[in-house]
């Protein structure tokens, strides 16, 4: 369980290389780019579940968000160079419309709700012709798999504060298992996924400064939810919740941040209610 | 990947494991180190969830030689979760780290039976927790045997004997280890066990080296599910 402390705000897309070059400053650190793949589950609606558990404890039905890290060569279409030094965070950039050069199908391959072509020639190293970057490659790559409560209540809270709890799925054996089937077994199905693609700032105290593009990809079409801008979160994890004096400081790192970027960029708390994981509180 | 196999006898006393010490005394190298671990069963609150009773069971296991990682064994499906914080942390995994960097984790998992008990104890429920408490471990040629009293809240539950294999992917050579182990207890009159070497990793697949966890957490779940 960590509780994470956190502020959000926004940037539209001409402020980018500004925004970046004063992170950079004040960070002291390079930007890092990054990509993820996040799908969220719901209990499985055909499912008679309980509110309560055997203590007759009231156990809310939650949503779970399992997440992966995606390569930033998925983000661009154009492979004519191979070198990794390549993909930087200017990939972020310019990624200001609804599309990305990734397809619905290769995401449903990435929870086996697909199957993966029966391909001879993917075995083949030498074979270049696999542009799409294939999920087979990235079974190696984890899941994060997340549960959040929402964020707690209170009027005069002057940062956002979550609890969380996630395990690290590592990887599963069996035969003909999936994320699909893992997820089915434990009694929840897909309700949707996003893509989100950004760069990030570690700062002092562990604060964490980001600026995120996400996209909805559904069967039809890719739509940014982020167009025109970024979404940016700051945030601090703290992994004692108990531990009060860490907590007060988080908060006073976070709001320093906030009054450093007061008039140029306002950093704020979000209504907890968008970001509650809770089913039956749409 | 280390090639395994477990033996149960439920039909044995706490002392029985001083017995199989004593026999395996003659082909000792070496004695390693302790370690204990933990098999939690949980079942299925869901009214109707589909399949027989055994498919709405699930069960955890934790080994403390591998400390960070757990397994969640369900049906022929076993899933391999980390609670290794990468924050901070020396050993972490590469992998978990990443994670961390792609904003997909906090650095601060926790393990499976955690979220199951307090976000998800609704739909699965906590039945029974085996735990085997100060086992011990020996070395022999080419081999280790890891041997351990389990004991459930009511009481003895058994002695737990895990087969693993040093090296190589043999399983004939694994099948001899076996055999030698049951020649073992039947020379101390034991000749009531239950064994599993199932794998459900297939070598058609790449798999990374801790998937070994998970065949023997599922052999753990062949002998020991009753």
């Amino acid at each position: 369980m960590v509780q994470q402390l956190s502020l959000y705000g926004s940037l539209d897309d001409a402020s980018y290389d500004l925004f970046v070059s004063t992170m950079t400053t004040v960070s002291g650190n390079p930007p890092i780019a990054f990509a993820k793949l996040s799908t969220v589950w719901i209990p499985n609606p055909a499912f008679q579940i309980e509110g309560v558990n055997t203590k007759n404890q009231l156990v809310e039905q939650t949503r779970i968000k399992l997440e992966r890290k995606l390569p930033l060569s998925s983000l661009t279409s154009d492979d004519d160079g191979k070198s990794p030094a390549k993909y930087t965070h200017s990939i972020v950039k310019s990624l200001v419309g609804d599309d990305i050069p990734i397809e619905y199908k290769q995401l449903k391959q990435h929870i086996g709700e697909l199957p993966r072509k029966a391909d001879p020639d993917a075995m083949d190293v030498d074979s270049e012709e696999s542009k799409p970057v294939s999920a087979a490659a990235f079974d190696d790559e984890p899941w994060c798999v997340t549960i959040a409560d929402i964020p707690a209540a209170g009027n005069n809270r002057k940062v956002s504060m979550q609890t969380i709890n996630e395990s690290v799925l590592m990887s599963h054996v069996g035969p003909d298992t999936s994320i699909t089937s893992i997820m089915g077994g434990l009694g929840y199905v897909f309700q949707y996924q996003y893509i989100t693609a950004g760069v990030k700032f570690n700062l002092k105290h562990g604060l964490v400064v980001e600026l995120q593009k996400i996209w909805n990809v559904s069967e039809s079409s890719k739509k940014q939810v982020t167009k025109g801008g970024f979404l940016i979160k700051a945030f601090i994890n703290v992994g004692k919740a108990t531990d009060i004096e860490r907590m007060n400081f988080t908060e006073s790192v976070l709001l320093n941040l906030q009054k450093e970027l007061q008039g140029y960029v306002d950093l704020a708390v979000p209504d907890r209610k968008s970001m509650d994981s809770r089913m039956g509180f749409e | 990947m280390p090639r395994t196999a477990v033996l149960f006898v439920e039909r044995a006393t706490p002392a029985t494991l001083t017995d199989f010490k004593d026999s395996l005394a003659n082909v000792l190298l070496s004695v390693e180190d302790g370690w204990s671990m933990e098999f939690r069963t949980y079942r299925t609150q869901i009214k109707n969830y589909p399949g027989d009773s055994s498919a709405k069971l699930m069960y955890s296991l934790n080994f403390s030689f591998e400390r960070e990682l757990s397994v969640m064994v369900k049906g022929q499906t076993a899933l391999l979760l980390s609670s290794d914080a990468a924050a901070g942390a020396l050993s972490a995994d590469p992998r978990v780290q990443r994670l961390v960097d792609s904003d997909c984790s906090t650095g601060f998992p926790e393990s499976f039976d955690n979220l199951l008990s307090s976000k998800l104890s609704n739909m699965w429920e906590q039945r029974q927790v085996l735990r085997g408490d100060a086992g011990e471990s020996f070395r022999t040629m080419g081999y280790l045997v890891r041997c351990i009293n389990v004991f459930s809240s009511t009481g003895f539950k058994g002695l737990a004997i895990q087969v693993e294999q040093d090296a190589g992917d043999d399983e004939a050579q694994l099948q001899d280890r076996i055999d030698e182990v049951k020649e073992l207890l039947r020379g101390i009159s034991i000749t009531e066990f239950k064994v599993s070497s199932d794998r459900l990793t297939s070598s058609a697949t790449k798999h990374s080296p801790n998937d070994y966890l998970c065949n023997l957490a599922h052999q753990y779940v062949r002998v020991m599910e009753s």
